[in-house]
């Protein structure tokens, strides 16, 4: 795998990565890129999915939080994590589907806030500084998936709204935020799309449609959570 | 009927030996049928949470009965071979939390494929019927306790770590 600027990255069959450095590129470009891009891309090739997506650990489960870049996950996995929540991950989520369940391994991964986000969270750091950080692991390391939120953020002053997406219709929006790092083989896309079906089927997917601004976002987390942990679960 | 099923419905009728483990054996079939429609539309963790600490009407049995009759009427619904295993967990779980122990519930996957996973029973730290042998092919990731909670992760499955190539080898690629 090569990342232009930075490094080549070659895996062996268990997993283990080596890096091949390019000239004067900075080391930690090449851990950075190595938790961004390279360990989702090395867990789908060992059989994991890898879904582009931010999460936290709830005590039902694990949920995502799935849109395209700059929409917002990463704030709202912060805000989770600022509630009292494990946040689990920011850009990418590896799962396993396997015949009795969908489950996700938590891995290292670095974070970053726009100023104005971390001047919300952390007025005392002043004005105008990016927070960066690294999560070694969550723990536990392992947990169910919960569900998967579409993140739909709005300008207006209304309430967070959280509505059940039909498994055929999750799919089609689902897929797009699939990080797809081998398509050219047939197997390979075979095994994406069926196991995406089976993780749409099985995981409740949500449209979360939450209004912006950051002062708002302790209300979106605490709403989400109590939906997933309500989510009823009656007698047999 | 196919002969296999007739077989094996024969064998549960001989090892059910009260009223109360038939009513038990029935209430675990019906369980496993549970288990099978919703397995298909529902997380693990909702799944779990839903067995947990249910009525299953082993309350009057010891715990070898439940495991046995578990794997016995779980084999039964499926027509022989070793039954499904998620189905058969859930219902033993259910059942052996009634029967006033407190049973792990185990997720796993095979060493090296994630896609081949497998549920079993704990009782005690003793997998309850399933093979110890068969089971440490299995990497454990997920333990649920008796009340249906994720008590813990694994760290068993060490994410890939990264290694840096020796120069030499750095500029033979770049050549």
């Amino acid at each position: 795998m090569a990342w232009p600027g930075v490094a080549v990255y070659g895996f062996d069959s268990t997993g283990q990565v080596t890096a091949y450095p390019e000239r004067g590129a900075a080391p930690r470009d090449v851990q950075r890129v190595f938790l961004r891009a390279v360990l989702p891309a090395v867990h789908q090739r060992l059989g994991w999915q890898a879904l582009h997506a931010s999460a936290a650990l709830t005590s039902r489960g694990v949920l995502l939080f799935a849109a395209s870049s700059g929409h917002g996950k990463s704030t709202l996995a912060y805000a989770c994590r600022h509630s009292g929540l494990t946040q689990w991950a920011d850009d990418s989520v590896v799962i396993g589907l396997t015949s009795s369940g969908a489950v996700t391994l938590a891995l290292p991964f670095d974070f970053s806030l726009r100023p104005e986000t971390t001047r919300f969270f952390h007025p005392e750091r002043g004005a105008g500084v990016q927070l960066l950080g690294r999560i070694e692991r969550a723990s536990p390391a392992t947990a169910p998936v919960a569900g998967i939120c579409l993140l739909h953020r709005f300008d207006d002053d209304g309430q967070v709204r959280i509505t059940r997406v039909e498994p055929a219709v999750a799919f089609e929006r689902l897929l797009p935020h699939a990080c797809t790092f081998s398509m050219a083989e047939l197997d390979e896309r075979r095994r994406t799309l069926e196991e995406y079906l089976d993780l749409c089927t099985r995981v409740p997917v949500w449209d979360l449609r939450y209004p912006a601004g950051l002062h708002r976002l302790a209300g979106v987390v605490g709403t989400l959570v109590h939906h997933v942990e309500t989510q009823p679960a009656g007698a047999v | 009927m196919p002969s296999r099923i007739r077989a094996w419905v024969s064998s549960v009728r001989r090892s059910i030996r009260s009223i109360d483990e038939a009513q038990a054996a029935m209430r675990m079939l019906l369980g496993s049928w549970s288990v099978r429609r919703r397995k298909r539309h529902e997380p693990l963790a909702t799944l779990v949470r839903r067995f947990a600490g249910q009525a299953s009407g082993t309350s009057g049995l010891v715990p070898a009965r439940v495991i046995d009759l578990a794997w016995l009427v779980c084999r039964a619904s499926r027509g022989g071979g070793h039954g499904n295993c998620l189905e058969r967990s859930l219902v033993l779980f259910r059942g052996l939390g009634e029967a006033g122990v407190r049973p792990e519930l185990w997720f796993g996957v095979r060493a090296g494929d994630p896609r081949s996973g497998h549920v079993w029973v704990m009782l005690d730290g003793v997998p309850a019927g399933d093979d110890p042998a068969m089971l440490g092919d299995y990497v454990p990731l997920m333990v649920f306790g008796a009340d249906g909670a994720l008590t813990s992760g694994s760290d068993a499955v060490a994410p890939p770590s990264i290694s840096w190539a020796r120069t030499s080898e750095v500029k033979r690629l770049a050549g």
